[in-house]
């Protein structure tokens, strides 16, 4: 299991360096630069500037530097940003968009899994059809439509929960709500079909012929079997969810890490373009780990090791 | 007091499917005595399954629906109880198994736990007692070193030593019947000796009445003392195991006994029963064999036949049987090869 767990580390560090190079001389590749934004400048202030951030060396020195301090943990400097360097950014607004992320996952994993259960035990019913139109619309409305309509209803006309920013609990049910719901149906419909499937195998026929209740059958010989799938998914989707997403956080004005993917793109920002994607693969590499390691944990068949341990 | 322990009385089990009713069982009435072994023999789809997986209301419902019919096990209709009820007799007086092992385990519990289960419903043991008991129906069926075998997961367990589970799971709970359904269908020919063998010594150690399922007229020689021959959701002849055997009454039981290959047969073809059963979404009115029956006469085609009993045990359903009908000499040697070792 430590083999284990040392080799998965040495590849995470292989695969981050592989997106680091990629993003590195991609971004690179876009043309104009972090300052032609800024309008008419003097030459010999941009100048300055370019040599203040190193950006007057050649590509290959540039990116040796930055893998030298990457190193050290050092993501460099915002160039637009100029009291915070990525760390900060980073240190600051990842908690936000966390907690936001883990809410969202919470309801999206909770109501998937209990609305594809449902559906699939009452399959072909009024309370099937019912748990797939939502499932169907979770999946076709983009958040950027269902966070103003959840923020209409339960905001500006039942004045339940605070329109946008962030501080209380209250504060988040809407913005993880507009977040989870697309993965709630995801979850829902492989749910369902996992669980159909599943509930036609020879096995569960046998723990009926046991004389098990109908929950007992469903919960200790269904659900197990088919949720390997939903796990599966779990890995990018935790990803995605707990580094924020730039809709849901710009429509709730909330303080989160996702705008940064986006503007430091179109900012030329290069320090963040890199720390945010490294960050991002981080998550999701550990995240994939995980699912592994929780794969071993249900299905006695696969078996987390290294080969021929 | 009555020696049976289960009667089955003018069972129709009917799918609903989009293509229309399929009628899989229509009217099968048999009765299993204490401690006796009944095999029902069958093409595929003449209802054999569907038969068993009544008896323990196993049916998916829907598309199935009982028509018709009672099933007194013990001295109750089993299709009068609630849910509750049914679970109460499922794997606590009645037992199955099912004919593939390989998929008939839960791939992510220990064997042990699948056995205990039971024991935990029914019998009220508490977790630990439910493993030791787990252990010995373990050992019980042949199952070396139990003790570590018990945490070990299907997947560990080769295919005779999952059905050899299966059993233990069927017996954990001492159940008055037993029904196998093709058990021995998926294993090698070695191994299905085994597990008929296992079988045979279950019967006798505890008095477990069995209902085996099978198209194997080799394990129903070796392990059954009577026999049922279903075809196309009917019963259309049955029988003790001498009478099915040594004195054959319908050309449907003439045919199955001419198909079992035979040693001494060597360079001759196969024996086969032409052509295909019925199809059961609009079964015949009359005789359901007679398009593939070489003595079909012209009342085949309208009425099925009543019930002729040879003798009390032995009832046969075929016009063959009746006064006017021309005699027949029956196509095979009686008793097949068996008859000539006697």
């Amino acid at each position: 299991m430590l083999k284990f767990i040392l080799r998965r580390l040495g590849m995470l560090v292989v695969t981050l360096w592989v997106i680091v190079t990629l993003t590195f001389f991609l971004m690179h590749a876009i043309p104009g630069d972090p300052f032609s934004k800024e309008g008419r400048m003097p030459e010999a202030t941009k100048e300055n500037l370019m040599k203040y951030y190193g950006l007057d060396k050649s590509l290959p020195e540039q990116y040796v530097s930055y893998l030298i301090k990457l190193t050290k943990f050092d993501l460099g400097p915002s160039y637009f940003s100029k009291t915070q360097s990525v760390n900060d950014i980073i240190a600051n607004n990842f908690p936000v968009s966390a907690r936001l992320g883990i809410q969202a996952l919470t309801i999206a994993v909770m109501f998937g899994v209990a609305l594809g259960t449902v559906a699939a035990l009452k399959h072909n019913s009024a309370l099937d059809y019912t748990a797939m139109v939502i499932a169907v619309l979770g999946v076709s409305v983009p958040n950027i439509v269902l966070a103003p309509l959840l923020i209409n209803v339960f905001s500006v006309k039942l004045g339940w929960f605070p329109i946008a920013r962030w501080g209380t609990f209250a504060h988040t049910v809407l913005p993880a709500t507009a977040l989870g719901v697309q993965a709630m149906a995801v979850i829902a419909r492989l749910m369902r079909s996992n669980m159909l499937e599943v509930l036609g195998q020879d096995y569960i026929r046998t723990a009926r012929a046991k004389g098990l209740s109908q929950f007992a059958v469903v919960w200790r010989h269904t659900i197990r079997n088919a949720i390997m799938p939903v796990i599966t998914i779990l890995g990018p989707l935790t990803a995605a969810l707990l580094t924020g997403t730039f809709v849901v956080e710009q429509i709730f004005a909330i303080p989160g890490m996702g705008k940064y993917f986006v503007k430091s793109v179109n900012n030329r920002d290069y320090p963040v373009i890199l720390g945010t994607t490294i960050f991002y693969s981080a998550v999701l590499v550990t995240a994939n780990f995980l699912v592994d390691v929780a794969y071993g944990l249900i299905d006695p068949r696969i078996k987390v090791g290294v080969r021929g341990e | 007091m009555t020696d049976k322990i289960l009667e089955v009385k003018d069972l129709e089990v009917s799918f609903l499917t989009y293509a229309g009713e399929v009628k899989a069982i229509r009217g099968v009435t048999f009765d299993v005595k204490k401690g006796e072994a009944v095999a029902i023999v069958g093409e595929s789809g003449s209802g054999k399954s569907v038969t068993s997986q009544s008896i323990m209301q196993l049916i998916p419902s829907p598309p199935g629906v009982y028509k018709n019919g009672e099933i007194i096990f013990d001295g109750q209709d089993l299709l009068n109880l609630n849910n509750s009820e049914m679970e109460k007799v499922r794997g606590s007086s009645i037992g199955m198994i099912f004919q593939d092992p390989m998929t008939s385990l839960n791939p992510t519990m220990t064997v042990g736990k699948q056995i205990a289960e039971g024991l935990i419903k029914h019998q009220g043991l508490n977790k630990s007692e439910a493993m030791e008991r787990a252990v010995e129906m373990l050992r019980l069926v042949g199952i070396p070193n139990p003790e570590a075998r018990v945490k070990q997961y299907p997947h560990e367990f080769s295919g005779g030593m999952r059905q050899r589970a299966m059993i233990a799971i069927a017996l954990s709970c001492n159940p008055k019947l037993l029904i196998a359904d093709e058990p021995t269908t998926a294993l090698d020919v070695t191994i299905q000796a085994q597990i008929i063998d296992l079988m045979k010594d279950l019967q006798n150690k505890f008095g477990t009445s069995i209902i085996i399922i099978t198209h194997d007229l080799g394990v129903v020689a070796d392990l059954a003392q009577r026999v049922v021959v279903m075809y196309a959701g009917k019963i259309i002849e049955q029988g003790s195991l001498d009478d099915i055997f040594y004195n054959p009454q319908h050309p449907y039981t003439w045919g199955l006994l001419r198909s079992v290959p035979r040693l001494d047969s060597k360079g001759q073809r196969l024996e086969s029963i032409e052509g295909t059963p019925p199809d059961l979404l609009d079964p015949p009115k009359g005789c359901p064999f007679y398009p593939r029956c070489d003595y079909a006469m012209e009342v085949c085609v309208n009425h099925f036949p009543e019930e002729t009993k040879i003798t009390d045990d032995h009832k046969v359903h075929c016009w063959l049987q009746h006064p006017d009908a021309p005699k027949v000499d029956v196509p095979i040697k009686i008793g097949g090869a068996n008859n000539e070792a006697k």
